[in-house]
């Protein structure tokens, strides 16, 4: 391969490199997302949710047992 | 509730208010930081101000609430004086992945009281409730309102996902969801003068990946002589007794 021939195979693959660092252009999906955004809901996984819950105690004090 | 919390990784414990006093109990300050320092040991996530909280006057309200160790919560209970809040408007509680929005709301008082002022719950809580979610992903309600007023309310107020209320006329046999916002609805006890605090509510709900809450199953389930006492708890009542 020729010198000519390297220098554009290495200009190639730092013009990827760029765009893959977030260089690209506007909108492109590599790394788009800032850290600033909600993280996305889909890979939370379902939980089980126990709520506990009182009213209406008015001062009582008595033991249950 | 300590085996709850054995048994169940995720376990919110809450109350409604009105926990405190009683209707005109002579020791109604010492009642209630017994009271208080019971909820402490049972490590409550959250409790909301009630009328009667309130009628305790200010210098005593304001000692209780700086011996809780949970947040004490009302989004319209003010300080007449200078009309900041008496308490948190809410709290987001950690929860597994998952931030719980809990707002507490006041229920308004039978008669004006010198030292708040106690602004309309579903006003203050259309407000709230869009500040709320930018932090959460699940938003209870926890208020003293009457059950049959919660139900308008959660049909009112869009957004919420549960409202933990008081004061049924008859017990509920389920976890209700109203119709126009699908909101859930529970109540735990039908309070009697003599005969209060002996219920507890308990929800199973499943927390879906946008925080909506599913398959729910709620009972009330009576604190009989079944449910052994606490240790801890009893040598706490003790102390107070001496």
């Amino acid at each position: 391969m020729s010198v000519r021939a390297l220098r554009g195979l290495a200009v190639l693959l730092a013009g990827l490199l760029l765009s893959a660092c977030g260089g690209g252009a506007p909108g492109s999906d590599l790394l788009s997302a800032s850290p600033s955004e909600p993280t996305s809901n889909d890979h939370r996984d379902a939980m089980q949710l126990v709520i506990l819950h009182t009213n209406d105690n008015w001062g009582e004090t008595e033991p249950c047992g | 509730m300590k085996d709850q919390r054995r048994l169940t990784a995720y376990v919110l414990l809450l109350d409604a208010g009105d926990a405190l006093v009683g209707h005109g109990l002579a020791e109604s300050e010492t009642t209630a930081e017994k009271i208080i320092a019971g909820m402490n040991l049972m490590a409550y996530d959250a409790m909301a101000i009630g009328p009667m909280e309130l009628g305790l006057g200010a210098a005593g309200l304001r000692e209780l609430l700086a011996r809780a160790e949970f947040p004490v919560l009302s989004a319209n209970a003010l300080w007449r004086a200078d009309q900041q809040l008496v308490g948190q408007p809410y709290s987001i509680i950690d929860v597994g992945a998952y931030k719980i929005g809990v707002v507490g709301l006041t229920r308004l008082p039978g008669e004006e009281l010198s030292d708040y002022t106690v602004l309309d719950p579903e006003e203050v809580l259309a407000e709230v409730a869009s500040e709320v979610r930018e932090q959460a992903d699940t938003i209870v309600v926890l208020t003293n309102i009457p059950y049959r007023s919660a139900l308008d309310l959660a049909s009112a107020v869009g957004g919420i996902d549960l409202v933990v209320a008081a004061l049924p006329r008859q017990l509920p046999s389920r976890a209700l969801r109203v119709p126009q916002t699908g909101t859930l609805v529970l109540t735990a006890e039908q309070p009697l003068t003599g005969h209060s605090g002996r219920r507890i509510g308990k929800l199973v709900v499943r927390v879906d990946g946008d925080g909506t809450l599913s398959q729910e199953e709620w009972e009330s389930v009576a604190l009989g002589p079944g449910i052994r006492d606490d240790l801890g708890m009893r040598l706490l009542l003790e102390r107070y007794d001496d």
